[in-house]
């Protein structure tokens, strides 16, 4: 049986400014993945290419191992969907929002619905134009949540929440997955949430995949490389990812492969933000 | 079936907040009827007016991004363009069964005898200019965003104002429409032979350009 949710094969997208070459990742059942890269470097458009807002110029996406665009309707009942920004008409209250979901989910669950909006502390009679951004976001998040989706695509969804909401999204987040037959696919700037929660991570940069595995993996991978700058040699140099000089000395990043050999050198782990930060300036 | 019928119920949704503009129309059109204003001339108004109250539904849909709500939605492409098209004929055939049944009881009660023959005029030139005007307009709609599509789908109306302005061509079209009311017959096979092609290769275009709007 496939184990994939997601599977995203080799999806060519091209714009007269930007190309989005040959992606391909896959996203296993019962985990959480990060999708991560700098500002403009595809996460939205690949989002937007596998729920079908895009047309792809070539490649493959499936969805639960169905082709997505051919079964579209049948897949998307599945899945759930938070973008950066509210969705929904700025005139809707929560109930002309919850009566425009019931009809297009067949598990749609008003129980549990009225619990998220509860657990969000939701006003039912304002406005969705007079919610702020964190109260859209909480309630796109309770959408998703309210039918039994079996994948959450989240964009950028903790951009407009307090520290404490995004805490308690990445709670829910992991409980949602406990019974390992659901996944998300989680863009973020913010790392430490990813950091905190994805078992894989897609990182993307000006079109391409950088890395795809598990988060392990790509922590292993890199490690921060300090050192004084008269210990820097050309050869060195060379391999250092995103090196940053300064008077007292450099900092970069470097592949774990190459650190026995090196002596005298500060060696650190390195956090998912220094990666990106590094592996971002490849190619500037 | 099933889905298209979602869709017109969520774009009855998304325009509930218009739906007091809906009812001035018809107030408005009331007042025209015990003026005695003739019913053709009235359905014509009546699908004008029609046509340029639904195009807002792409100015909601656009400004509160609609597009990723329904890319969210278990249905696929074609049923939200034919939902919208579902959705739109359906109010223009709302609103001139209001008006006709509007223009009939004022005619009763003004000792006036309805015409039948007149009713199905009306309705058979209304639906030809509601079909030409957003047959036209609904492809631009679909594949732009509304403010850019907003000039491009004044071009019907600029056409009519046209034809009114210039006596030449005024003097042709009245003629044609002099021929056709002498010809009830080629009046209504025509105009709904028109209609039923413009909304068809209407559809059609709509599909392209939804899907190739980026």
């Amino acid at each position: 049986m496939n184990n994939k949710i997601l599977e995203v094969k080799k999806i060519n997208k091209k714009f007269s400014n930007f190309h989005l070459n040959d992606i391909s990742f896959n996203l296993p059942k019962g985990y959480i993945m990060g999708f991560v890269g700098p500002n403009g470097s595809g996460k939205t458009t690949t989002i937007s290419l596998i729920l079908n807002m895009l047309k792809k110029d070539s490649g493959e996406i499936l969805l639960f191992g169905k082709d997505h665009i051919v079964n579209e309707d049948i897949v998307k009942n599945d899945i759930g969907v938070v973008f950066d920004s509210s969705f929904y008409v700025d005139s809707w209250t929560v109930a002309d929002v919850e009566k425009a979901n019931s009809l297009f989910y067949k598990e749609w669950n008003h129980h549990t619905f009225e619990n998220m909006l509860k657990r969000f502390e939701l006003p039912k009679k304002q406005k969705i134009g007079e919610f702020s951004k964190g109260m859209q976001m909480k309630l796109m998040l309770s959408c998703a949540f309210s039918h039994n989706a079996k994948l959450l695509i989240l964009d950028e969804p903790t951009s407009g929440l307090d520290p404490v909401t995004r805490n308690e999204l990445l709670e829910l987040l992991q409980e949602y997955i406990k019974d390992g037959e659901k996944s998300v696919l989680f863009s973020s700037h913010i790392t430490t949430d990813l950091e905190n929660i994805c078992d894989y991570i897609t990182f993307i940069n000006k079109g391409k995949i950088v890395f795809t595995d598990n988060m392990e993996k790509f922590l292993e991978s890199f490690k921060v490389i300090k050192g004084k700058l008269k210990d820097l040699t050309k050869e060195l140099e060379k391999d250092i990812i995103g090196i940053r000089k300064s008077n007292v000395g450099f900092e970069g990043l470097i592949t774990s492969d190459k650190i026995n050999k090196l002596k005298g050198f500060v060696i650190e782990t390195a956090k998912i933000d220094n990666i990106i930060i590094a592996l971002s300036k490849v190619g500037d | 079936m099933k889905n298209i019928t979602k869709m017109m119920k969520l774009d009855f949704l998304t325009m509930k907040s218009q739906l007091g503009l809906y009812l001035v129309l018809i107030f408005i059109m009331a007042i025209y009827v015990y003026m005695d204003s003739s019913i053709i001339v009235l359905s014509i108004t009546c699908s004008w007016f029609i046509a340029l109250l639904f195009a807002n539904i792409f100015a909601i849909q656009d400004k509160n991004k609609l597009n990723r709500l329904y890319s969210s939605f278990s249905i696929k492409l074609k049923d939200i363009i034919s939902g919208r098209y579902a959705y739109i004929f359906l109010n223009f055939l709302i609103s001139l069964l209001l008006l006709n049944i509007i223009h009939f009881i004022v005619m009763l009660l003004l000792n006036n005898s309805p015409i039948l023959l007149e009713y199905c005029l009306g309705f058979t030139v209304s639906f030809l200019v509601f079909s030409l005007i957003i047959g036209f307009q609904l492809p631009i709609y679909f594949g732009m965003e509304y403010t850019k599509a907003k000039i491009w789908t004044m071009a019907p109306y600029l056409i009519v104002m046209s034809i009114i302005l210039i006596p030449s061509l005024l003097t042709s079209f009245s003629n044609i429409m002099e021929f056709m009311v002498n010809n009830k017959i080629i009046l209504f096979i025509v105009s709904y032979s028109i209609s039923l092609i413009t909304i068809f290769i209407s559809y059609k275009l709509s599909l392209k350009t939804y899907q190739n709007r980026y």
